[in-house]
């Protein structure tokens, strides 16, 4: 019978404590690894629903702005559901007369602002001019036509695609005292306006 | 025998709204009684049948799935969903019925979300002057409102006409003309509100913030801290305190909160007490929807108009 000893060779093994700069190294992959796997984590957590874009100087989230532009945002977003329901196979956008007729807020049942319908080659406007004497915002519903998009297009809050399958550009505004220049309908940012966006991430459609 | 096969795999794989399978019945499941009012109206005419997810006897906030439950969700074709927490217990559901070919769909994906409790922050016309928020909840209830349900039949009607694309015009008419009936109730809602310009109000569930915020109401204080949840004895002094502060003369409350609480909050305040429906138990009906809608409004325009005291 073999004893535990025998065929078993001896060795010495010297184990040295880590330098200091060695083991500082470690604890900093490890510190590094944790905050890595920690952020991962957390992203994972948040839903879609309250995953934050980043915002451009000229917008506003829409949790973060008052009542008022809150609810005149909230009409103008689903008004712009009918606006692209109602736009003809002729690629004439609705006037406020047939928004009003159809009850499309906040063109129709919403006091306090007039409305009207802007076109300048493929930019969309219907811009809400606060009654004089009240210190309400206007409000600019923008859509831009013949949007370029190689390839497939990402369908988010500022894009939709019309029934012809074409993409434009959308977006709801703002602005204490607009200007009467035409160009709020091209780029409303360079006259002031402040756009409001949801800065959610979505799901495609 | 290989070709047959191979037939058979594609038959299989032929998607929903194939024309293979537009003669069949299709089945769309829902979570809530809104939703399922509008998919009801939504498929009018078509080959769709609406099968309600929880029983009606059942209550969505407090539902605990029976095997009968799942056994129904086992053929749905497409499942309406809240997604912002009301149902978030169908994804367990989906996964114990084995179904693994029903397409979910999100109406809320798209809509504009209000923060929990934003009535308890105070703010005037532009931007918020509060400091941006790192975490934020929002407000589920996007279903108790006339707005948020144009938006979301708009939405279910685009889900469903890819889905099965030769109802599409069916689905598209069917949206519009129920669209219209909504709008209609709001536009005649508005009108009686006209004269009554800002109302501040409170609420005792945080569920009404969408509808009110269509008449521009504002709701200064919110007395549960959470959904059924009753307030503790300093958190009903601090709210009744805010409501005496803000001199609110109306209280939205709801069916199901204790009626000695609605009493004291009546004469601690002094306000007037109006109950809400939330939709949230009952039998399943393709009108319900309007149905409770209208008596909400009609309980609003009681609230602030007819009933309205004072100056």
């Amino acid at each position: 019978m073999e004893t535990m000893d025998q065929g078993m060779e001896i060795r010495t093994v010297e184990r040295r404590s880590p330098s200091a700069r060695r083991e500082t190294l470690w604890v900093g992959r490890g510190v590094v690894t944790v905050g890595i796997v920690s952020a991962l984590l957390a992203g994972l957590g948040r839903g879609s629903a309250d995953a934050d874009v980043p915002l451009g100087t000229y917008q506003v989230r829409f949790r973060d702005a008052s009542p008022e532009v809150q609810r005149m945002a909230r009409e103008l977003w689903a008004g712009l559901e009918d606006v692209i329901r109602l736009r003809t196979p002729k690629d004439e956008w609705p006037g406020i007369r047939a928004l009003e007729e159809d009850l499309v807020g906040p063109f129709a049942g919403i006091r306090g602002w007039t409305w009207e319908f802007r076109q300048r080659g493929p930019f969309i406007g219907y811009l809400g001019r606060p009654e004089p004497g009240t210190d309400h915002p206007a409000y600019l519903l923008h859509l831009q036509e013949n949007v370029p998009h190689p390839g497939r297009v990402a369908l988010d809050e500022f894009h939709r695609r019309l029934g012809d399958g074409t993409i434009v550009h959308v977006g709801v505004w703002f602005h204490r005292a607009p200007g009467p220049g035409p160009e709020a309908i091209r780029m409303p940012e360079r006259e002031g306006w402040t756009e409001v966006v949801q800065g959610r991430t979505r799901l495609e459609r | 025998m290989k070709t047959l096969a191979w037939l058979g795999v594609w038959v299989a794989m032929v998607p929903a709204g194939g024309p293979g399978q537009e003669a069949r019945r299709f089945k769309i499941g829902v979570t809530m009684h809104p939703s399922y009012s509008w998919v009801a109206n939504l498929v009018l005419g078509t080959p769709v049948e609406v099968v309600p997810v929880v029983g009606p006897e059942a209550e969505v906030h407090h539902f605990q799935p029976s095997p009968e439950d799942l056994k129904r969700m086992a053929d749905l074709d497409a499942i309406v969903v809240n997604g912002l927490g009301h149902d978030d217990f169908i994804g367990g559901m989906i996964e114990a019925s084995g179904n693994r070919k029903a397409k979910i769909i999100n109406p809320n994906t798209d809509l504009p979300l209000i923060p929990y409790a934003q009535g308890k922050s105070h703010t005037h016309g532009g931007e918020s002057k509060e400091a941006p928020r790192r975490s934020v909840a929002y407000n589920p209830h996007t279903f108790l409102s006339l707005l948020g349900a144009v938006q979301q039949v708009y939405a279910i009607e685009r889900a469903l006409s890819e889905l099965w694309p030769a109802q599409a015009e069916a689905f598209r008419a069917n949206a519009k003309r129920y669209a219209r009936r909504l709008r209609e109730l709001k536009a005649a809602t508005s009108a009686r509100l006209a004269g009554v310009g800002t109302a501040r109000v409170a609420t005792v569930h945080d569920g009404y913030c969408y509808l009110l915020q269509e008449f521009g109401i504002e709701v200064i204080a919110v007395i549960e801290p959470a959904h059924g949840v009753e307030p503790s004895a300093k958190e009903l002094a601090t709210t009744i305190e805010s409501i005496k502060a803000a001199g609110v003369g109306v209280v939205f409350s709801e069916l199901s909160f204790p009626q000695k609480l609605v009493e004291m909050i009546r004469k601690e305040t002094g306000a007037r007490v109006y109950t809400f429906d939330h939709m949230s138990s009952g039998a399943y009906a393709a009108d319900r929807f309007e149905t409770a809608m209208r008596a909400n409004v009609e309980t609003l325009v009681k609230a602030l108009v007819t009933e309205a005291k004072g100056p």
